[in-house]
């Protein structure tokens, strides 16, 4: 059993002796979320470059066409990428449970579990953008509430029920709510990332298993993080420390193409606009490319760790079969 | 502990040694809660000097009518305590702590030296001195996070390397119950303890250590699962009526322990 800051560790190491394998998966995975990208591009260049040819029926009958298509494209794409990011945790897995697998035969095993993946995705999803909602409108009510409380509270009390209009309760009132503004900011983020935290291990169960559904995984995810919530978001949060260091040059190579990029273009900002919104995509998907793989390693330690802790993973004696014994078990 | 970075020292006594080195994560949050303690420092040293030479500076306005002098020498003493703060913080408690600072102490983590000795004032000035240049790009970082010895520029310079000080995170003892105790007797007579190997033996000791953490459900699968196993292993043919799975667990390795050290 590992602390946190080990399961971090433990984490970068997995990572750094797979270096190669991880990032080619990791790769594989950001492409498959380009390619609906590619395609909308595609489309919308054809249109708009054709629409002189084509009358408006021709165009409307494109797109009635083209939509679904491209829908059931995004599906199948994103399905693809999630099974390939959950295939590093699997592979991560095997490697702490000292049954390494070679990439291709884990991808073989879980080929079949492609739509589990997409579901467990769009779950996650679904509960991360209602939390989201739902913290975002109690946050607004919250906040309008006790504003109007204090300023109905003041106003009788000072002011013999009028509403004032003295700058300084005026002042007063402004700093009161950004300071609650601050206070729901943290509640907020903390309980999105409570959320987060519980649902983090969500696509590992498919992905080591197979013979599970998107729903038997969030419940596992759920269960295995339920007591240890908050050693699960201490992981989290290392683990987004440790990843500074990346972020930080990722974000300096940006710093260095952009005077060059002024320096070069200089007369048309249309262009330099462009290239600039260009570039930065590109440094922030090779960024997710790098950062990928490790946080799928410690999705694969934390799950591993957890399950050593709660259920006894890795406790196995020999089978002796015993030719002498009863069949019965007493136990 | 398989996966953490070990390492091996021969010291010059000749003994060797082995270590597990901290880690990036030990190491990042040692490095937050040091940088939060040393900058709160700071903060309060400004506050607290700012509040402090100002009375002096109006007392002796007072007594000696307006002089410039006094003021001249408060801001050099102004400096030279925050100077002291600065770049003093990780010298003195890695001298003072043998290697440790408040966030490595916490960690449990602990800086020495590559022979295996604890580090001193000269490893810990040196580490300071480069810890400004670390920190550029997080150049340190990256440098713990991809050598093999998880070492800095000023761990390298310093001859240092920090290693995480041995902790169990569960407890060693755990309570046998009288129960089991009263069956030891009965498993020494009726079944072969020399066929259990001291491995099997480990992974019963890991599940008694263990099993409080467990989750209930999980825990009586598990302890079933392993009875069974070690009945087929010990050769026992009957286990007596209303014995546990935990309780026969617990006996196992009591008669065991009784087999190899008798009291």
């Amino acid at each position: 059993m590992l602390t946190a800051g080990n399961i971090v560790t433990t984490a970068t190491i997995l990572y750094r002796s797979h270096l190669k394998s991880y990032l080619k998966i990791s790769l594989i995975s950001s492409l498959w979320l380009l390619v609906p990208i590619l395609f909308g591009l595609l489309g919308s260049i054809f249109v708009i470059g054709f629409s002189d040819t084509f009358n408006s029926t021709s165009v409307l009958i494109f797109f009635l066409i083209a939509t679904p298509t491209w829908l059931l494209l995004l599906v199948y794409c994103w399905a693809k990428a999630w099974l390939n990011s959950a295939l590093i945790s699997r592979l991560g897995f095997c490697e702490l449970m000292n049954q390494p697998e070679t990439p291709k035969a884990a991808r073989k095993k879980i080929a079949s579990q492609l739509w589990m993946f997409f579901l467990a995705g769009v779950l996650l999803g679904l509960v991360l953008v209602s939390v989201y909602i739902a913290f975002t409108l109690v946050f607004v009510i919250f906040l309008i509430a006790i504003l109007t409380g204090i300023a109905v509270v003041f106003a009788g009390i000072f002011q013999g029920g009028s509403f004032p209009e003295d700058p300084t309760f005026i002042g007063i009132l402004t700093v009161l709510g950004v300071l609650l503004y601050i206070v729901a900011i943290f509640i907020f983020l903390g309980g999105v990332l409570w959320f987060y935290a519980r649902l983090f291990l969500l696509e590992v169960p498919i992905a080591v298993h197979g013979n599970t559904n998107a729903l038997k995984a969030l419940g596992v995810s759920w269960k295995l993080t339920q007591k240890n919530i908050r050693f699960v978001i201490r992981i989290i949060s290392i683990a987004a420390l440790v990843n500074l260091p990346l972020w930080t040059i990722v974000q300096g190579i940006s710093a260095l193409i952009q005077p060059l990029l002024t320096a070069w273009i200089t007369s048309d900002y249309n262009l330099l606009f462009v290239f600039s919104y260009l570039i930065s995509s590109i440094v922030g998907v090779v960024g997710n490319i790098v950062l990928l793989p490790f946080w799928q390693a410690l999705k694969a330690v934390t799950y591993y760790d957890l399950r050593r802790r709660k259920e006894g993973l890795g406790l196995q004696l020999r089978e002796v079969t015993a030719d002498n014994t009863p069949s019965v078990d007493y136990f | 502990m398989r996966f953490l970075n070990q390492i091996r020292l021969l010291t010059p006594e000749s003994v060797e040694l082995e270590f597990t080195l901290a880690g990036i994560g030990n190491r990042a949050i040692a490095l937050l809660i040091d940088y939060l303690i040393w900058g709160f420092s700071l903060l309060l040293l400004y506050i607290g000097m700012f509040y402090l030479f100002f009375q002096i500076g109006s007392f002796w306005d007072n007594i000696s009518g307006g002089s410039e002098g006094i003021r001249l020498w408060l801001i050099a003493i102004q400096i030279l305590l925050v100077f002291i703060v600065y770049c003093g913080y990780f010298v003195f408690f890695e001298t003072l702590w043998r290697g440790q600072t408040p966030g490595k102490r916490f960690l449990k983590i602990r800086v020495i030296r590559d022979n295996g000795q604890p580090a001193g004032l000269p490893q810990a000035t040196l580490r300071a001195l480069l810890r400004p240049l670390d920190d550029i790009f997080s150049l340190g970082a990256l440098l713990i996070m991809f050598t093999p010895k998880e070492k800095r520029l000023g761990d390298w310079l310093a001859g240092t390397l920090v290693i995480q000080e041995e902790r169990p995170i569960i407890k060693e003892i755990f309570a046998i119950s009288e129960d089991a105790k009263a069956l030891v007797p009965y498993l020494q007579n009726q079944s072969n303890f020399m066929r259990l190997l001291p491995e099997d033996f480990t992974i019963i000791r890991a599940y008694l250590q263990r099993r409080s953490l467990m989750e209930p459900e999980a825990r009586a699968k598990k302890s079933r699962e392993l009875a069974r196993q070690v009945r087929d292993i010990i050769l026992l043919e009957t286990v007596p009526e209303g014995v546990t799975a935990n309780q026969f667990l617990e006996a196992v390795y009591w008669a065991y322990q009784e087999q190899i050290a008798p009291p």
